[in-house]
């Protein structure tokens, strides 16, 4: 049907409805309404059952890290060295344009040294580039056994937040905000910090935290690093709070007819979003202000933590933001697409993440907040095992790997100081327990209560899921 | 008032059902007169429709006499409105069955139907009361998922398919049935199989999800087994407390202490709902976790909250919160006290407060506390002889707290097995590679045909039909498939079967 005629139809179907319902019906609907609501009434469709987590701090790698210069130890690579990449290990599988072409595919070890730190089990071996994180193995899961159905960086960044290659569906953090709801009022459930990284960085887009067909309000919101956290919240000057006031309120009720009269559950949206800025315009200082941070703690998230937008003052706002129950935070790591140069580009990008990723999973620890709060590192796909370009004894590349990669969870009701899942000698193909993107999701949202199944939005005539139809919960990993 | 018009005021709670049936009848007879698609309005109708209106007139004189004596409310005003239009639709369905057409009179009729529901609700309301109609309702929906509805709609189908065949009404292997709710609860010859609460104890669940192979797997390998999502509901199910129908339920069910409230009857008594609302416009965060179990939350607007906010917020509820975070307030021992009065609290976090020794020992006596989150608060090691007296006490965080490594070692002494985070690493460097030799000096892996294998098997790219590079070439259903540049094989990849018949002849 044409869609204008679709919403005539249903102004007028919508206005007898009220119409009718005025004159006679007003009276039992009421009633029934009266009566039937007589407990908190939770507009919200979960959680399902008791949740382990109450909240999420994402950590995105964006550019897709290597996880065989971090995690994934493969000390038989080193007598490898620049050997041809074999037909068993790499089975016709479909590369990128941009080493598809290549005339070999030299194997390139990595040139890191790996240290075993004690976790639960028999140890997890981490590279030279992330010590810190190596010295918080005990608290970490890391599921080595990753895989995805993307081989390039928007449509698998946009599988990773969307649970779909396509862009349009509504982002992780939207979905947990339509499920639980807000758990403060004074900010916005799902927040966005991003640090520009110094490797070959990828687009961002703002989409990769859009809600998608969800409402408006559980759509990401960013802050952005410097004096102006969050664009044109303060009042402009000579305008005072109570001036700011009276002008919502009737932008409100403007609003509010206009919404009367066309239905549109953008302007609810819009309404709800101005109340939210007016309140984050006192909450949003207090918030960003490290003033009431002791000397020891700031020490521990390294050396940057006072410069704005990197990585360790991020951190540490995730961990304030965690405190004052925002249900999502997730932190944008740009820079990690490393198709040559990888060694140097590599030991500045994980300089910049490794201290302060370890100071907020031990901060949390400590102030009692990791027990319910879910922390998730992870990039969009691996590396390859073969260098694209030249490969020397100190230089390489890696191209785009979905095969397999590494990821780390801490907190939140996952077994903390385990290592999930195994890849074969050649960090290439998954031989032990793979997890694709799709269990994540059913995973992450059986944390916080959720039936991956059960937690759906009606959009276009069907019910949608974050896991279409697919996934299914990692149980193993489960404390 | 004259007493006898009260006396006749008084008729109209019996009166009133002769027009509601007059009018249903009037309706059946209207109905076949529309299907007969008689000419004019039947006799019998006109009489009907007279009599009716003459019954519903009767009604609402009597019924406006009852109202005199009753208090002024809103629901009796409604009821007096809506009535008076019944009357009055009453009277012109009569008129207009004598005179104008069919579908006037229809209409007026419908009308009057319309408005008779709301008009006898109302009536019912005030003498049956509130709630009375949907009362068996909202009961259940108070009852919730994760209870009685599942365990009928849930678990029920799923054992009766996979379980009742041998542990049922007619075969009870191994001393168990599991068909009904006390001989679920019951358990077989080796004990009971559900521990309320917890699925990782529970008998049942260690047999479903034991290896297939295992002997003492259920059910038996040979026999359809239950999906991983239908394990995960029963899972779900006993760690909600494993609660079954009313009814069936035995009052001795086992239970875990403070899992859930014991109440007698099964109902559950919910938070006051003015005293949640009070905590919401303060912007405190407030989830009822369980039916009638909150979790409160004050991290929104700590720094703004002191005990004198803070107590009489939480007074009305106080028996609700299963779960509660202060932290970061201004609050002091006084809220302490409060909490110790919190019969099912669990977690109580109230890190970086002023909290003191002296709140803590006002807990000491708290048999429900699981968690306790005493980090950056004022305690000295005197607070270690007050925690180990909580009994169910699992984890407490005591980083910089005030509490010394003594006053830890003496906790840990009164209590073994109680987790106690103090913010230290645990963490530490097992093994450390050495220098990192590089060398290609490997054998290629078992099963390897070595470089000379990527020879492609054809001479002429499948995709252009040019001669074959042997640099573009790809592995492709265990053949080597060469191409004349890097294009094709993406052409190729789109869809491999497509250029089969041209992979064949060549050689």
């Amino acid at each position: 049907m044409d869609p204008l005629e679709e919403h005539l139809l249903g102004l007028t179907r919508r206005r007898f409805f009220r119409v009718a319902a005025g004159s006679i019906a007003a009276g039992l609907g009421a009633c029934a309404l009266t009566s039937l609501g007589a407990g908190p009434v939770l507009s919200r469709p979960g959680p399902h059952f008791a949740p382990r987590a109450k909240r999420v701090i994402y950590l995105h790698m964006e550019g897709a890290p290597s996880q065989i210069d971090l995690f994934d130890y493969k000390p038989g690579l080193r007598r490898r060295f620049n050997q041809e990449l074999p037909d068993s290990i790499r089975r016709g599988q479909r590369l990128t344009t941009m080493t598809s072409g290549q005339d070999r595919f030299p194997v390139a070890p990595s040139i890191f040294r790996f240290t075993k730190y004690r976790n639960n089990q028999d140890g997890a071996w981490v590279s030279e580039l992330m010590p810190h994180t190596g010295s918080v193995a005990h608290e970490l899961c890391i599921i080595r056994s990753m895989h995805t159905d993307a081989i390039n960086h928007e449509p698998g960044i946009t599988f990773f937040q969307t649970g779909n290659q396509q862009p349009g569906r509504p982002s992780f953090g939207s979905w947990m905000s339509y499920g639980l709801g807000s758990a403060n009022a004074n900010l916005p459930t799902f927040v966005v910090l991003i640090t520009q990284g110094t490797g070959n960085m990828q687009a961002l887009s703002a989409r990769f935290w859009g809600s998608g067909f969800l409402p408006g309000e559980h759509q990401g919101v960013r802050l952005r690093s410097g004096p102006n956290t969050v664009l044109y919240l303060n009042n402009p000057e000579g305008m005072s709070r109570e001036d700011r006031r009276r002008v919502l309120d009737a932008a409100a009720r403007i609003n509010e007819e206009e919404h009367s009269r066309t239905l549109d559950p953008a302007i609810r949206a819009r309404i709800a979003q101005s109340e939210m800025a007016y309140r984050m315009q006192m909450s949003v200082p207090e918030l960003t202000d490290f003033s009431d941070e002791d000397e020891q703690t700031l020490a521990m998230y390294g050396p940057e933590v006072r410069k704005p937008g990197s990585f360790a003052a991020n951190c540490l706002l995730a961990r304030r933001l965690a405190e004052r129950g925002v249900r999502f935070i997730q932190l944008y790591m740009r820079g990690w697409d490393q198709h040559g140069n990888l060694p140097g580009e590599m030991r500045a990008q994980s300089l910049a993440v490794d201290q302060p990723q370890a100071a907020l999973i031990r901060d949390l620890r400590r102030r009692g907040l990791l027990e319910d709060t879910l922390v998730l590192w992870a990039g969009e796909f691996g590396r390859t095992v073969y260098s694209q370009g030249t490969l020397t004894a100190e230089n390489y590349g890696r191209d785009h790997h979905p095969r397999c990669f590494t990821l780390f969870m801490a907190g939140g009701g996952v077994k903390p100081g385990i290592v999930y899942g195994a890849t074969d000698d050649y960090s290439y193909n998954i031989v032990e327990d793979p997890v694709s993107v799709h269990d994540l999701h059913a995973t992450l949202l059986h944390l916080l209560g959720f039936d991956h199944e059960r937690l759906t939005y009606f959009h276009q005539g069907r019910d949608y899921r974050l896991t279409d139809v697919f996934g299914r919960v990692v149980r193993p990993i489960l404390a | 008032m004259n007493p006898w018009l009260e006396v006749a005021g008084r008729f109209h709670v019996v009166v009133l059902h002769l027009p509601i049936g007059m009018m249903a009848g009037l309706a059946l007879v209207e109905f076949w007169a529309a299907l007969q698609r008689v000419e004019r309005a039947p006799a019998l109708l006109r009489v009907f429709a007279v009599l009716t209106a003459v019954a519903a007139l009767v009604t609402a004189g009597s019924g406006y006499l009852l109202g005199q004596d009753r208090p002024e409310s809103s629901t009796l005003t409604l009821h007096f409105w809506l009535g008076l239009a019944v009357a009055a639709l009453a009277v012109l369905t009569a008129i207009l069955s004598f005179a104008g057409g069919h579908w006037r009179r229809r209409l007026a009729l419908l009308a009057m139907l319309a408005v008779l529901v709301p008009a006898s609700h109302f009536g019912g309301t005030m003498t049956h009361g509130e709630n009375f109609l949907f009362e068996p309702l909202s009961a259940r929906s108070a009852e919730a998922e994760g209870e009685r509805g599942t365990y009928e709609a849930r678990i029920v189908p799923i054992l009766s398919t996979h379980c009742y065949s041998c542990h049922g009404a007619t075969r009870s292997r191994g001393g168990l049935s599991l068909h009904t709710a006390e001989d679920l609860w019951k358990g077989g010859k080796s004990g009971a199989v559900i521990v309320a609460g917890d699925p990782g104890a529970s008998e049942l669940i260690r047999r479903l999800r034991l290896p297939l192979e295992h002997d003492e797997h259920m059910p038996p390998k040979e026999r359809r087994q239950p999906t991983e999502e239908q394990i995960l509901e029963i899972e779900a199910w006993i760690a909600a407390g494993a609660r079954v129908d009313r009814s069936a339920s035995p009052t001795e069910a086992p239970r875990r202490v403070g899992e859930r409230e014991p109440a007698g009857d099964g109902a559950v008594v919910r938070p006051d709902g003015a005293a949640v609302a009070a905590l919401r416009e303060r912007l405190v965060h407030v989830e009822e976790v369980e039916p009638g179990l909150l979790a409160v939350d004050f991290a929104a607007v700590a720094r703004d909250m002191g005990d004198d906010e803070v107590l009489p917020l939480l007074a009305k509820v106080a028996e609700h919160i299963g779960s509660l975070s202060l932290a970061r307030t201004r609050i002091t021992d006084t809220a302490m006290a409060a909490a110790a009065e919190m019969g099912r609290l669990r977690h109580l976090d109230v890190r970086g407060t002023a909290v003191t020794s002296a709140g803590v020992s006002a807990l000491a006596g708290h048999g429900q506390l699981r968690t306790l989150i005493l980090a950056r608060t004022k305690l000295d090691d005197s607070a270690a002889e007050s925690l180990a007296r909580m009994a169910n006490l699992e984890r407490v965080y005591l980083w910089e707290s005030g509490v010394t490594a003594a006053g830890v070692a003496e906790l840990s002494r009164l209590r073994p097995g109680l987790l106690i985070d103090v913010g230290e690493d645990v963490g530490g460097e097992l093994e450390r590679e050495g220098e990192v030799r590089l060398s290609s000096d490997a054998p290629p892996p078992e099963g390897e045909r070595g470089a000379a294998a990527l020879t492609p098997v054809n001479s002429l790219c499948p995709v252009s039909g040019a001669a074959v590079d042997p640099r573009f070439a790809v592995v492709h259903a265990g053949k080597v498939v060469g191409f004349c540049c890097p294009n094709c094989p993406r052409e190729f990849w789109a869809d491999p079967a497509k250029f089969a018949e041209k992979l064949e002849p060549t050689r």
